[in-house]
């Protein structure tokens, strides 16, 4: 256990370096930075115009469709890895039981693809 | 689980296969069938359930399958014989009203499949994790069918209410299993009571049981967690709420027959609490509904309460009390999918069928068809000589025989609260004079439904002691 | 062992914490921030059991797709601040009682449950050692195996959210020009252009 988690040791090196670069470039403005504001500065600047209206507006639906068929896909993907990792030992059977799975998703795949999920119009 | 132990494992589940792979081919065919044609998708769906009907009268018996997590003995034929029951119901009764609402896509037809194959998992299953993927099948299929019309808020808000809950039910319950297969090392329901040392009372046990009661009772909309069923009821296409009024409902007292009659179970003294919750359930249903003004919230509050009084049965336990649930259940799909059959068929043109006030004089416009709603509706109130009397009434004896005959007493005089709505309805078809015309769409295949169920109250009430009998041959095997 | 416990405590305090700020934040687009934090941490819990597997999907599938989703949500709701934060206060108290009721409970289980050593014997389904058997490849042992009913199972849950998300939200605009290839292709001079004769001062 231990030789596991020694081997993410580098990992937690990396997130501490990159904590210390983040918080520094932002704490350093507030030290080292002129700072002389007004009101004119500190308003929204959208090519000469006043803000029309929220940054936050209504996306399309179809994004969100999009997005939840990729998550089928990519919850279909983690089944792949330990089957890939431990495919010497799974034989025919587990060759077969995975087979069945992806045949089940890929009548999803055509049943979208005949539906035009997939088309933006 | 070897290679050499598949071939039993997969006839033995040849039922599920069926229905699986029936749904997935007609999610495909359906994409390829003309506009009009949608009638060929009906009747597929329909061959389909009865090749797995075939399937599991021929192949049901025999050990437990894949490595013990599926079993097909009589408890659960006697299950699945009442999904297929439902399921081919609500077929019929769809056609007509999907086309009304502009819902008679295929994806309708493969969703009540797949819904099946959920519900037939469950009723098969002998391992939480078997309950959990059976359950979680079935559920997502009723959501989206729940949010079905899409331009419909009432439907959208349905769905979200219903997800959302669903979800969280849902966690509690597998929250309550992985306290279990950490405490017991197992979750398999046999080998949990055997893997069980020391005070059964152990405090961690406890709350893993009570995690996983609550997760399930949520699914028969039992109180405190019935706050979702009048909004779903009410929202959901009015097939879609015939059907889980039914099916769904009945896989989770598959369900919770099989894990509250396990000895795990059995031990802590669980059965306080559902006696708590089916009074409370019974009282409540029965109490709001009379209230209700619109037809299909007023038949969740007495899906409620039915749901509370066959919580009796379990109460009860015993070979009787499974015996006199499974009757329960049975009589109740009848008389369920008959007064919706009726409401469905109400539902043409711009008439909804869904207020209660709207029937006002129906039995002077149609006589034939006010008497076939009188009998639905006396048979969910419980009157003799209708079948939902012997539903209750065994429930009842089961309590008596077991000595809890306050319980009985109470669920006697919650009953009579339950009669007054029903009759009430009566009273506004058959008393009042009729304001408007009304014009049923009594199709061939809504009729056929309507002839069936109404068969089986009337036939079911006539010889109740032979459907005793079957339901009491099939529990043993629970 | 002083560092893997300096860790944990390190992970499951920023967990809590940033699970805290999930539904304590005022603005839904931080919640979900937060959230991606608590999945982070997660992880790092998930790494130092060992469950190295269950780690990276958690990373990859949480972190990498479902936080986006659920910032779409956030972004597409259009959500009132104001009248978002008005009833919080209202229903707090009864949140709180049931938060209280619950860990009450996890304590007195905490408190109570003892692990009998005998149910790691019994356990169905032992893990073997890291050194034995990467987590990974003792999941994919068992899974498409043994475990073959409920992972053909979940291929179908995954069939029906699919086919749930489509029926739901695909609408099919008219009176767009969609492209339909083979028709495309199929066309022909003759089928395409058609050649009038107008004659002067008449119009077609």
């Amino acid at each position: 256990m231990t030789e596991l988690l020694g081997s993410y040791v580098p990992i937690a090196i990396f997130i501490g370096i990159a904590l210390v670069i983040g918080l520094a470039l932002l704490i350093a403005p507030f030290a080292v930075a002129f700072k002389a504001p007004d009101s004119e500065k500190l308003s929204a600047y959208e090519c000469g115009f006043n803000a029309f209206d929220d940054a936050r507006m209504k996306f399309d639906i179809r994004f969100y469709l999009v997005s939840i068929l990729f998550i089928i896909f990519d919850l279909e993907v983690a089944f792949l890895f330990p089957w890939a990792v431990s495919f010497n030992d799974l034989g025919w059977f587990g060759f077969w039981s995975m087979m069945v799975f992806l045949a089940v998703l890929t009548i999803g795949f055509v049943y979208e693809w005949k539906k035009g999920a997939l088309e933006w119009n | 689980m070897t290679a050499a132990a598949l071939l039993p494992s997969i006839l033995a589940s040849l039922p599920e296969i069926t229905v699986v792979a029936g749904a997935c081919i007609l999610l495909i065919v359906g994409q390829l069938v003309p506009k009009g044609q949608e009638a060929i998708i009906v009747w597929a769906s329909v061959a389909v359930v009865l090749f797995a009907a075939l399937a599991t009268f021929t192949l049901s018996g025999g050990p437990p399958a894949y490595a013990g997590m599926f079993v097909a003995d009589p408890f659960s034929v006697f299950f699945k014989s009442l999904f297929y029951l439902a399921v081919v119901l609500t077929f019929l009764l769809s056609r007509n009203y999907a086309d009304i609402e502009g819902i008679g896509g295929s994806e309708y037809y493969v969703l009540l499949l797949l819904a099946l194959s959920g519900m037939m998992i469950m009723a098969s299953a002998i391992d939480l994790l078997s309950i959990y993927v059976g359950l979680e099948l079935m559920v997502l299929c009723t959501y989206v069918l729940t949010g079905f019309l899409r331009r419909e808020q009432r439907s959208n808000e349905a769905a979200l209410k219903y997800v959302i809950l669903g979800a969280v039910s849902t966690g509690i319950f597998l929250y309550g299993v992985s306290l279990v297969y950490g405490l017991t090392g197992t979750t398999q329901l046999d080998r949990m009571a055997a893997a069980v040392t020391g005070d059964p009372l152990d405090p961690g046990l406890l709350l893993a049981v009570v995690f996983i009661v609550a997760g399930l009772v949520f699914k028969i909309g039992a109180v405190p967690f019935h706050m979702w069923v009048p909004d779903v009821y009410e929202g959901a296409p009015t097939t879609i709420t015939a059907f889980m009024s039914v099916g769904p409902k009945a896989a989770s007292f598959a369900v919770i027959l099989r894990v509250f009659l396990n000895p795990l179970v059995a031990g802590s003294n669980v059965w306080i609490i559902l006696a708590v919750i089916a009074v409370v359930t019974m009282a409540l249903g029965s109490f709001v509904a009379l209230v209700q003004d619109n037809f299909k919230r007023l038949l969740a509050y007495s899906s409620i309460a039915h749901a509370g009084f066959a919580i009796f049965g379990i109460v009860a336990g015993g070979a009787d009390g499974i015996a006199s649930v499974m009757l329960y259940l049975l009589i109740y799909t009848f008389m369920n999918l008959g007064i919706f059959g009726a409401v469905i068929m109400m539902r043409n043109g711009n008439f909804s069928g869904e207020v209660i006030e709207e029937y006002a004089g129906f039995a002077k416009m149609h006589p034939g068809l006010a008497l076939l709603m009188l009998l639905y509706l006396f048979s969910l109130a419980g009157i003799p000589p209708t079948a939902g009397f012997f539903a209750k009434f065994y429930v009842l004896v089961a309590l008596v025989e077991r000595g809890f005959v306050l319980l009985a007493v109470i669920a006697v005089l919650l009953s009579a609260v339950a009669a007054y709505f029903y009759i009430r309805i009566v009273m506004v078809m058959f008393m009042r004079e009729p304001a408007r015309e009304f014009e049923p769409a009594l199709t061939p295949l809504v009729g056929a439904a309507l002839a069936v169920t109404a068969a089986g109250t009337v036939g079911i009430g006539l010889f109740p002691a032979w459907f005793l009998r079957l339901a009491q041959q099939s529990a043993f095997g629970g | 062992m002083g560092l893997q416990v300096l860790f944990f405590y390190l992970f499951a305090f920023i967990a809590v914490a940033s699970a805290f700020m999930v539904i304590a934040a005022r603005n839904p687009v931080y919640s979900v921030l937060f959230l991606i934090l608590t999945f982070f941490n997660s992880a790092g819990l998930f790494l130092l059991t060992g469950a190295e597997f269950l780690a990276m999907i958690l990373l990859v599938v949480y972190v990498g797709a479902v936080a986006v989703l659920f910032l779409f949500v956030v972004m597409m709701l259009d959500i009132d601040f104001a009248e978002l934060r008005a009833g919080v206060l209202e229903y707090a108290p009864i949140g709180a009682l049931i938060g209280l009721i619950l860990a009450a409970e996890l304590i007195i289980v905490v408190g109570g449950a003892t692990f009998s050593p005998e149910v790691a014997k019994a356990i169905s389904m032992p893990i073997p050692a890291v050194t034995e058997r990467t987590n990974t490849a003792a999941l994919g042992d068992v899974l498409y195996t043994h475990y073959v009913y409920f992972f053909q199972i979940a291929g179908l849950v995954l069939l029906v959210a699919m086919i749930g998300a489509i029926v739901l939200t695909l609408r099919h605009r008219e009176n767009i020009k969609r492209q339909n290839i083979p028709q495309q292709v199929a066309r022909t001079p003759e089928t395409a252009v058609e050649v009038i004769t107008v004659k002067p001062g008449q119009g077609i």
